[in-house]
């Protein structure tokens, strides 16, 4: 039985591995190719000569830094919202007896299915209505109100015992104290997941800041990648590999750095 | 004066009352329990007086002023939770000094509190550490400690004891009757316990399904208790009540007979401890033995009801022996058709 379950175990564990080679090839080649002169690139010769020719190239043919500033204004723009936003919310779904919560609860559960490719044009007619078109606001504003943060807050916000509220409320606490001084700190592991979920998402998006982004001043990076892989100017793996590493760099050091944070929080907010 | 003054309080949900027009009294710096059987109102009286909990109609006192609709931070009570409520993640200090914090005591005057008041409870080693990392007593120490920090006069407990061993109840009853003798406290207790009610009460309120069925010294309703429902519930085992149609009255003793011959009389109770082996009297045989060491506990059956009897000593009796019990005049209870005690 124990022999059984030995080989099955290091089949699964193969299976895994392969999975995971897979998985990260594309990188591994983009690694490669960026540091390769563009013949090289795709002949695998162990000794070929190193270059950062590459990275100087990229960096000289597109903005990469105002690019990069305009992610990262995205980015700081939409979880900050988000995260208040879906706080408030989550915290009167929790917390407050209000007529229609079932039906308005519904409605977020709803939105959860409704994939944002969908709104595209609705949005941009709205946005534009607001004069938000090529903004960065504009970027940002409809992911703002984030039915999953609701969701996933809610749910911290629920599992959390009634008599830790009337403790807080016992000491004096009102309503605003006791959402910050209970319910957020303990909610921290949930903050922490949703976050990273909805970091990685923005900054990787590319379909939405393509549309509503029309100059250098707001184009995030995924865009300005997007004039690398031009079909039509000939592709140039070196470069755009340079490129894309370039752009995905903050977020894979982060990764690598937390990498344990990032799983914990994620089986400690329940989601697998 | 009474600290507390409670006068036909009741709370319904809906059509359920959960408690039915309860008026009682709490003297100042006294130790009061509210006990009954689960389901019987008595944390939802707790939470009434806490004022986390509204209140349907009547009114609530605490220290000479009316505190029915005043929030629960100003009526001037602590409280002790079932759980604890102990905040996870802030550490032992903390966690005691999270009220004085809120109510914004300045940063000195609150260390020196928190100081004394670990000291009380015996935490001061503990201090830095997160409630995950402390024993069960521990954290009701912490629980105590935050109570005491808070110098209010009234201290609401619910079912603090409940989630401990029972060896460590027995030490934090002392300490919780210790506290609340040193520090002057008016103490309100929940406990479904009638064992910690006993040991540790100046005053019992015992209840039944959201009504109050007496209140007294705990000495009292063990010696007078004035309803079938009070005689059983207090005492372990608890009283032997018996039906005088299930007991074979010829075979009594001749004091005790006239005394049972009134046609208001339905039941009869006596204390275990009064059983008495004798050598004539009501035939009973043996169907258990209970062993304790101090004393100890025989369950017998007449004509197949049951009933308990205790022994400090350790007589000589086996299983299924057919013997004769007797008991005195005196500690014979009798009760009417509604369950109610008879006053001779």
């Amino acid at each position: 039985m124990t022999y059984r379950n030995r080989i099955q175990t290091s089949v699964e564990l193969i299976g895994a591995y392969i999975l995971a080679g897979f998985w990260i090839l594309p990188l591994l080649y983009a690694f490669w190719a960026a540091f390769h002169s563009s013949s090289d690139a795709m002949h695998f010769d162990i000794f070929s000569p190193l270059t950062l020719d590459n990275f100087r190239e990229a960096w000289s043919q597109a903005p990469f830094a105002r690019f990069s500033l305009n992610t990262f204004l995205l980015v700081s723009f939409i979880l900050p919202g988000q995260l208040l936003i879906s706080t408030l919310a989550a915290y009167a779904f929790v917390r407050f007896k209000f007529t229609g919560a079932n039906v308005a609860f519904a409605l977020v559960l709803v939105q959860l299915m409704i994939t944002p490719e969908i709104l595209i044009v609705q949005n941009y007619v709205t946005l534009s209505k607001l004069s938000l078109v090529d903004t960065i606001s504009g970027m940002g504003l409809p992911y703002i109100a984030s039915a999953f943060c609701i969701f996933l807050l809610r749910q911290a916000f629920k599992s959390i015992p009634k008599e830790l509220e009337d403790a807080a409320e016992l000491e004096g606490c009102g309503t605003m104290s006791i959402l910050w001084k209970v319910y957020v700190p303990l909610a921290t592991p949930t903050y922490i997941a949703f976050s990273l979920v909805s970091v990685s998402h923005h900054w990787n998006n590319f379909l939405w800041p393509l549309i509503i982004s029309n100059s250098v001043e707001t184009r995030p990076l995924t865009v300005g990648l997007g004039i690398f892989a031009a079909p039509e100017s000939g592709v140039e793996w070196s470069i755009l590999s340079a490129a894309t590493l370039m752009s995905v760099a903050p977020l894979l050091i982060a990764f690598l750095i937390f990498q344990k944070q990032f799983v914990q929080s994620f089986m400690q907010a329940g989601i697998k | 004066m009474s600290a507390i003054e409670v006068k036909n309080l009741s709370r319904n949900y809906g059509d359920i009352d959960a408690v039915k027009d309860v008026s009682f009294t709490v003297p100042e710096k006294s130790f009061t329990v509210l006990l009954g059987p689960s389901g019987c109102g008595k944390s939802t009286i707790l939470k009434m007086l806490s004022g986390l909990e509204q209140v349907s109609h009547g009114t609530i006192n605490i220290g000479g002023s009316d505190v029915t609709e005043i929030e629960a931070s100003k009526r001037g009570v602590s409280m002790v939770f079932q759980s604890y409520a102990l905040f996870p993640h802030l550490n032992v200090k903390e966690n005691i000094q999270f009220g004085l914090k809120v109510r914004k005591v300045p940063a000195e005057e609150r260390e020196k509190k928190v100081k004394d008041a670990a000291n009380v409870v015996g935490l001061t080693d503990l201090l830095d550490r997160k409630p995950a990392n402390l024993s069960g007593g521990q954290r009701q120490r912490v629980a105590l400690a935050r109570s005491i920090v808070s110098e209010q006069s009234v201290c609401l407990m619910d079912e603090p004891l409940s989630n401990l061993d029972s060896k460590l109840r027995a030490e934090m009853r002392d300490e919780i009757r210790d506290l609340q003798k040193r520090l002057g406290l008016t103490v309100v207790y929940v406990t479904h316990d009638q064992v910690e009610a006993m040991s540790m009460a100046d005053q019992i309120i015992l209840l039944k399904l959201g009504e109050i069925v007496q209140v007294g010294a705990p000495e009292e309703i063990y010696n007078s208790p004035n309803s079938v429902f009070s005689a059983q519930f207090i005492g372990l085992p608890p009283m032997n009540v018996m039906n005088l149609n299930d007991i074979d009255i010829s075979t009594l003793d001749s004091k005790i007979k006239p005394a049972l011959e009134s046609s208001i009389i339905k039941n009869i109770g006596i204390r275990p401890e009064h059983l008495l082996f004798s050598k004539k009297g009501l035939p009973v045989t043996v169907k258990s033995i209970d062993y304790f060491g101090g004393e100890t506990v025989f369950k017998l059956t007449h004509q197949e009801k049951d009933f308990f009897l205790r022994e400090p000593r350790q007589p000589k009796i086996q299983l299924g022996d057919k013997l004769f019990v007797s008991w005195n005049l005196d500690d014979m209870y009798l009760f009417d058709k509604n369950n109610q005690r008879l006053k001779s």
